[in-house]
C-alpha cells in the first residue's frame, strides 16, 4: 500500500499540492512555493521593468501565499488566485510609485504612460536597421525585451498576463478592472506593436 | 546559399505560390527549389491539398471570380474586420459564430492568412522568450525561512487513525452521516477494501474538501 505522503511532490499538479497544502502540509507548501518562485518573479519583472527589488516583492508574494493558502476555495483557481496576489502588490507598488513621483514634480511622462494610446515616441527604427544581419537569440530576446519595456503600461500588463501567465480574457478583464473587449483590443495592439518590432528579426 | 534559410524561405511563400500571388522570378526560384528539396515539396503537397478539400467543402472558388473595383473595396473591408479578430481568433477568446466567420475567410483570403501567419509568429516568438525568461529567473528565496515563519505543523506521515483520534478529541463531533456517501465509497473502492468506520470517513471528509482525493487517503491508494 502506498500511502499518499510518500508520493513524490514534484509530480503533483499543483490544485493537488494546494489540496494538501490545505491539510498542512508543509512539504507540499514548499513545492508549490518553489514550483512557483521564478514565474513571479519573471511576471513582477516583465510588469514593471524599471524595478530593482524585484526579489523583494517575489518573497512578498510568496509569503502570501504560504499565509492564505487555505482560502483557496477551489485549489483548480489557484493561478488566477495567484495573479490576483501578484496584481494587487503591482498596483500598490505602483500607487506608492505615483504618489512619491507626484510629491518630487508633476512628471506628465509618466502619467501619459498610463493612458490607453502608445506613445508618439515609440521608436523602433535603429532596431531595423539590420534586418538581413543574422543575429543570435540572445539579441532577439533582448529586442523583444525592450519592446514589452516600452509598450505603455496597459498594454504590457494584458501581455504579460496572456503570453507569460496564459490567463483568459474573462480572467484578465478581472485582475485589470476592465472588460473583455479592452483586453481584446489592448491584446491585439500590443501583439501588432511587437510584430513590427520583431519582424525584421524572423528569417 | 545555405539550405535551411532556404526552406524556410519556401515555406514562408508557399501560401502565396498556391494562391499564385507571386512575382516571375520569385516563382522560378520556388519551382527551382521544389526539385531538390522533398522536404519543401511535401509541404507544398500537404497545403495545396488543406486549401482544396477547404474550398471544395465550402463549394467556393477564387480563380473564378473576376474582381473589380466594388468588389475590392467590399474584400478590403471584409479584411480589416476580419484582421480585428485574428487575435483573438489565435487565443481562442471568439464565439463560435465569430470562429467560423474566420475560419471561412481564412480558407479564401491569401491576405489575412499572411497576417495570420505572421500573428502566429510573434506570439510563438513571445511565449519562447517568456519560457526562456522563467527558466533564467533567479529562485534565490530563503523558502525555509518562510515555512519556518509560517509555523507549519508537520502532518506528513500521521496516520489516518492518528488523524481520526486527533480531530475527535480536538474539534468535532459527529451528528449526522450521510448514508449515501459511504456507499458511494464503498463502490469505489470494491476488492481492497480497508474497514474504516463512518466517523472516520466523516472526520477525514472534513479535512479533505475533495471528495475523490479523501478515498485515496483513507484507503491508500491513488
Ligand atoms: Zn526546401
Ligand atoms: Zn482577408
Amino acid at each position: 500500500m502506498s500511502f499518499d505522503s510518500s508520493k513524490n511532490y514534484s509530480d503533483l499538479e499543483v490544485y493537488e499540492l494546494v489540496e494538501k497544502c490545505q491539510l498542512d502540509d508543509k512539504q507540499a507548501l514548499e513545492e508549490l512555493l518553489r514550483r512557483h518562485e521564478k514565474i513571479i518573479y519573471s511576471t513582477l519583472y516583465h510588469l514593471d521593468p524599471k524595478r530593482e527589488d524585484i526579489a523583494d516583492l517575489v518573497q512578498e508574494v510568496l509569503v502570501k501565499v504560504a499565509k492564505n493558502v487555505k482560502k483557496i476555495r477551489n485549489p483548480k483557481t489557484f493561478k488566477y488566485w495567484l495573479n490576483q496576489i501578484i496584481m494587487n502588490l503591482f498596483y500598490d507598488e505602483l500607487r506608492k510609485k505615483t504618489r512619491k513621483i507626484q510629491t518630487i514634480s508633476m512628471d506628465t511622462a509618466f502619467v501619459n504612460k498610463l493612458e490607453d494610446e502608445i506613445p508618439q515616441g515609440f521608436d523602433v527604427e535603429d532596431m531595423a536597421k539590420k534586418p538581413h544581419e543574422e543575429i543570435l537569440g540572445g539579441e532577439l530576446d533582448e529586442i523583444i525585451k525592450k519592446g514589452i519595456d516600452e509598450l505603455p503600461e496597459q498594454f504590457r500588463i494584458v501581455t504579460v498576463l496572456r503570453e507569460l501567465q496564459g490567463l483568459s480574457y474573462e480572467e484578465i478583464a478581472q485582475l485589470t478592472g476592465t472588460n473583455i473587449g479592452t483586453v481584446k483590443s489592448r491584446l491585439a495592439r500590443a501583439r501588432a506593436k511587437l510584430q513590427e518590432i520583431i519582424k525584421p528579426y524572423l528569417s | 546559399m545555405d539550405n535551411q534559410i532556404n526552406c524556410q524561405d519556401i515555406e514562408k511563400n508557399l501560401s502565396a505560390y498556391i494562391d499564385d500571388e507571386l512575382n516571375d522570378n520569385d516563382k522560378l526560384f520556388i519551382e527551382e527549389h521544389l526539385k531538390n528539396c522533398p522536404n519543401c515539396q511535401q509541404q507544398l503537397n500537404q497545403l495545396s491539398q488543406t486549401i482544396s478539400l477547404c474550398k471544395n467543402t465550402l463549394g467556393k472558388t477564387t480563380s473564378n471570380l473576376s474582381i473589380n473595383y466594388k468588389e475590392l473595396i467590399e474584400k478590403s473591408k471584409i479584411c480589416a474586420n476580419i484582421e480585428e479578430k485574428l487575435s483573438p481568433f489565435l487565443d481562442g477568446e471568439l464565439s463560435r459564430q465569430e470562429i467560423i466567420e474566420v475560419t471561412e475567410h481564412l480558407m479564401v483570403c491569401p491576405h489575412c492568412r499572411k497576417e495570420f501567419y505572421h500573428l502566429k509568429q510573434t506570439c510563438n516568438c513571445l511565449k519562447n522568450y517568456f519560457e526562456k525568461s522563467i527558466q533564467n529567473a533567479p529562485a534565490k528565496t530563503e523558502i525555509k525561512n518562510i515555512l519556518s515563519k509560517e509555523k507549519y505543523k508537520e502532518y506528513a506521515f500521521v496516520s489516518i487513525a492518528a488523524v481520526c483520534i486527533f480531530s475527535l478529541l480536538s474539534w468535532f463531533s459527529i451528528k449526522t452521516i450521510e448514508p449515501q456517501f459511504i456507499e458511494k465509497a464503498k463502490e469505489n473502492v470494491k476488492s481492497d477494501l480497508i474497514y474504516v468506520n463512518s466517523e472516520a470517513f466523516v472526520l477525514a471528509n472534513s479535512y479533505h474538501k475533495s471528495s475523490d482525493n479523501l478515498l485515496a487517503v483513507i484507503y491508500g491508494q491513488n
